[in-house]
């Protein structure tokens, strides 16, 4: 149990607290995001292009 | 274009991009200059990348200020988002072809480390929340600006970047990947043998998924050069080149880029200099290969102090001739253009009509 809770902590580490991502966008009023988006984190971009197999597409706004 | 990609308005869109990891960048802050190398005076654009950094192309380009969207289109982006999914399936078996999409290594590694970036903070505050940033915009200037401060050289390439191939007589259509649009005549295009209806494969030995990667060449181009394209014409394989002659960037005009007041705050203390008309240039005497520029007003408050000297010097309504004698030099591209490669503590002498009277003022170029 206390591997999987430290696990989760890392990827929250890793990938940014969910919710403040949200503050972030909401700071910006970047608000007409829909669907699978990774915000505003590349290092998670790359791990998920890696472990999926598909290219990136990285906009820049 | 940015909602329509960030809400996928568009359903074929949509279905592409559920090919691809998508990610958003809403900041420079922290940006690998050694990667993310683009015109990053874009308000827009996209990075299309195998997950070990490999660069398949880039989308997004501009050439004018008001009208942002005359070079992109959501036909042209599901094309490129086509082109990509395409070199992948291929990848990485033709890896060797994108070593030039990867420029070469930048003088500062991110935005925050140019010195005239300095002290800006991360938009990602500790709680989540927005702070100020930089920019992506930000990183132009403040490399060349930086650079200035520095007494290192200010290239052509620095200051007029990504060129629009338009610029050498080669129209792409924004609803294509690269496809050729419109030829002028007698221009380096036509001399190079493209033909309307061309679709551009490779350009400089790198396979081409937008007018972007078109211009991605141009831009890391030597000078001199004679850059080689592999075309396809009427379904079947075929060549032409592009010349770019010594000096040839010069005849891109950057006046549409956020750069451009900076520069003019810091060149010449002034707000946008008004053309003169063909009736005013005949009215007052301006010659053909006169700059016949009118200062219009002076910078506001927040911004007033970049050039005290200047600010003192010159006033409403003079018009520029030239400066240090320089003839041809056209527009605000050609006059700032010419100040900002100048090295800081140099002299600038302008010659000017004020009241219709010609004169002469003397600048310390900052």
């Amino acid at each position: 149990m206390k591997l999987a809770l430290a696990g989760v902590a890392a990827l929250f580490a890793f990938l940014g607290a969910p919710q403040d991502k949200e503050k972030l966008r909401t700071g910006l009023k970047d608000t007409e995001v829909k669907g699978d988006w990774i915000y505003d984190d590349l290092d998670a971009g790359y791990a998920s292009a890696k472990k999926s197999g598909k290219p990136m597409m990285i906009v820049f706004r | 274009m940015d909602r329509q990609v960030a809400g996928r308005e568009d359903a074929e869109l949509a279905q592409l991009m559920e090919k691809f990891v998508t990610v958003r960048i809403v900041q420079g802050w922290g940006m690998d200059l050694s990667i993310f190398q683009f015109d990053h005076e874009l308000t827009w654009a996209v990075f299309f990348m195998n997950a070990d950094k490999t660069i398949y192309g880039r989308y997004g380009s501009r050439s004018e200020r008001k009208n942002t969207t005359n070079a992109i289109s959501m036909e042209g982006l599901k094309k490129a988002l086509e082109a990509a999914l395409k070199f992948h399936a291929g990848y990485p078996g033709n890896k060797a072809d994108f070593a030039g999409k990867k420029g070469p290594a930048p003088t500062w590694p991110t935005p925050e480390e140019i010195p005239d970036l300095k002290g800006r903070p991360n938009i990602k505050q500790a709680d989540g929340t927005r702070g100020g940033c930089i920019h992506c915009h930000q990183a132009h200037d403040g490399e060349l600006m930086s650079l200035r401060a520095m007494n290192k050289p200010v290239t052509d390439k620095l200051v007029w970047p990504y060129p629009m191939p338009s610029r050498l007589g080669l129209t792409l259509d924004p609803k294509e990947r690269a496809t050729v649009k419109s030829v002028d005549p007698d221009s380096p295009a036509e001399k190079g043998g493209f033909k309307v209806g061309d679709s551009i494969t490779k350009f400089g030995g790198q396979p081409i998924l937008s007018i972007a990667d078109v211009q991605w060449v141009m831009h890391n181009a030597s000078e001199p050069a004679k850059v080689e394209a592999e075309v396809e014409r009427d379904g079947k394989p075929a060549k032409a080149s592009l010349a770019l002659e010594a000096g040839w960037r010069k005849k891109d005009d950057f006046t549409w880029r956020v750069i451009v007041w900076s520069m003019r705050h810091r060149m010449i203390g002034l707000q946008p200099l008004e053309v003169l008309s063909d009736d005013d240039r005949q009215k007052l005497g301006v010659k053909a290969d006169q700059l016949g520029l009118r200062v219009k007003g002076f910078p506001p408050d927040f911004v007033k102090d970049k050039n005290k000297e200047a600010a003192q010097k010159f006033q409403k309504d003079d018009v520029l001739l030239d400066v240090d004698g320089k003839k041809g030099l056209v527009g605000e591209n050609g006059l700032l253009g010419y100040l900002v490669q100048k090295k800081p503590g140099e002299n600038a002498e302008f010659t000017l009509l004020r009241g219709g009277k010609p004169q002469k003022i003397q600048l310390t170029v900052p």
